[in-house]
């Protein structure tokens, strides 16, 4: 069972007590009701600062990946409370050493009953927290989220080739090139982002269907092995597109193929910078007799 | 434009193949075939690349996109490549680009991938041989927009996300979305 918004919220509050007295750091990044819009919102503070604990909350619209805003002041010691698709997305940075472990404290949440309209939470499969120094809410048993991609229906999976194509046509033609769904992609971090390159040039300058088409083929292919499957590409989009089928495409292909699921251990190898010499080889041309 | 290719379907049409080779094994096994005088046919242009670990699969997303009608990357065989493992790693990105391009539209036989030695010059002709009849297999390519949808776009209105509504509220947006 997953555990209840309010037991999460109680937890976290007393966890996030705890940690102000016992604990060294410089910054907090939590969830809480926005002062203005009443809305959840990141709430961030500095450890001088006064913190009103009853403001921090967790709900079904904590949408935003918290993970994502520690890449802003990695030199920081952080307290960061992390749902678990989050603490994957942290796991990843720890193994590419984008952040040292010892300047994060994770408060992981157990049991995670998900976000609401993320279609990501539905064909979720890492429930419980990969790392965390804290935990809220009560363990959620293996057994009740571990799924296989036989489970899922996963958008279009069924479909045929061309209906795909025509899907992706349309759907990608009212794509603004505005680059929400990267800006809020937690494995996303490069400082140089291959859609604003100009040497070489990967998209061409004005957009058009086609290079919205090729823009998400781009993306997509920097996806497998970093992408943890947590949906919040989607739910940035402003134009609402779908475009989480293709990278979730490649996260249960990946899976299939290599037994390869990204962000589960702080030691693990990326799915490209590593091998097997046994891997498969599907759709390889086939030696032909001499 | 259907009926062009229609056309272009009859007259057997000459796909333009793309062939990314090692310089180390498959650009040696092109080299071979040339020398030894085997015929294959010419659809295949080569690029020499120093390992098939060093294709960025963007470049293939970008190739397709610039025209070409089919993809051959080839390498060493597993094991033997000249940089210890850059065909291990390249593997494993060809698998994801194939499962990604396949997924998105592309047909299947228009990316192809293998390995032929330095020392397979036959081999080497009989898989282009056999990829130039699978692209012919699937006619030429138009893009990776569905061509349906596209004959009615209007290429003067742009990008239907970037344009101004017009007075009808947005031709576009009325017929895609
Ligand atoms: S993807 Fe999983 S871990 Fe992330 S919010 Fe949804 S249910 Fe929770
Ligand atoms: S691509 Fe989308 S689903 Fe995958 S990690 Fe990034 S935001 Fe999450
Ligand atoms: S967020 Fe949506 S509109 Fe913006 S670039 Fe991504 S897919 Fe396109």
């Amino acid at each position: 069972m997953t555990n209840s918004y309010k037991e999460i919220t109680e937890d976290l509050q007393d966890i996030i007590e705890q940690i102000y007295k016992q604990e060294e750091f410089d910054r907090l990044l939590a969830y809480g009701r926005g002062l203005f819009s009443g809305l959840i919102e990141p709430v961030i503070v500095d450890k001088e600062a006064e913190l009103d604990l009853d403001r921090l909350e967790f709900t079904d619209e904590a949408y935003q990946m918290l993970s994502k805003y520690l890449l802003k002041n990695r030199e920081l010691k952080q307290v960061v409370v992390a749902k678990p698709c989050d603490t994957r997305a942290i796991a990843f940075y720890i193994s590419e050493n984008i952040i040292a472990r010892d300047n994060l404290i994770v408060v992981g949440i157990n049991g995670c009953p998900g976000i609401k309209d993320n279609t990501a939470c539905d064909e979720c499969d890492s429930k419980n927290p990969v790392i965390a120094d804290y935990t809220a809410g009560n363990l959620m048993p293996e057994d009740e989220f571990a799924k296989d991609k036989s489970d899922l229906k996963y958008l279009l999976s069924e479909e045929n080739q061309v209906t795909r194509k025509n899907h992706y046509t349309k759907e990608f033609m009212r794509c603004t090139q505005c680059y929400a769904c990267r800006d809020a992609c937690p494995v996303c971090y490069c400082d140089h982002c291959f859609v604003e390159s100009n040497q070489p040039v990967w998209l061409e300058a004005g957009s058009g269907p086609e290079e919205d088409m090729v823009f998400h083929l781009m993306r997509t292919m920097h996806m497998p092995g970093r992408c943890v499957n947590c949906g919040a590409c989607e739910m940035a989009c402003p134009e609402g597109i779908e475009m989480r089928s293709l990278t979730s495409h490649l996260y249960h292909q990946a899976r299939e193929y290599f037994d390869f699921r990204p962000g589960l251990a702080v030691d693990q190898k990326s799915l490209f910078s590593d091998y097997n010499e046994e891997d498969p080889e599907p759709g390889f041309l086939q030696q032909e007799g001499d | 434009m259907a009926e062009s290719k229609e056309v272009a379907k009859k007259e057997e049409f000459e796909p333009k193949i793309i062939a990314f080779l090692c310089n180390w094994c498959s650009y040696a096994a092109a080299d071979l075939a040339g020398s030894s005088r085997l015929q294959y046919p010419t659809n295949i242009r080569a690029v020499r690349i120093p390992c098939t670990g060093r294709l960025n699969p963007l470049i293939v997303i970008k190739t397709l996109k610039k025209g070409a009608d089919g993809i051959l990357v080839s390498g060493c065989h597993p094991g033997d490549c000249h940089y210890i493992d850059g065909n291990y790693y390249a593997r494993r990105r060809f698998i994801m680009l194939k499962e990604l391009l396949e997924y998105a539209g592309v047909e299947p036989e228009r990316l192809n991938f293998t390995w032929c030695s330095a020392a397979e010059g036959r081999r080497f002709a009989s898989v282009v041989r056999q990829v130039v009849d699978r692209v012919k297999s699937v006619g030429p390519w138009d893009g990776y927009l569905s061509a349906d949808l596209m004959e009615d776009f209007i290429p003067e209105a742009g990008n239907p996300g970037c344009t101004e509504p017009d007075d009808k509220g947005g031709v576009i947006d009325d017929q895609f979305i």
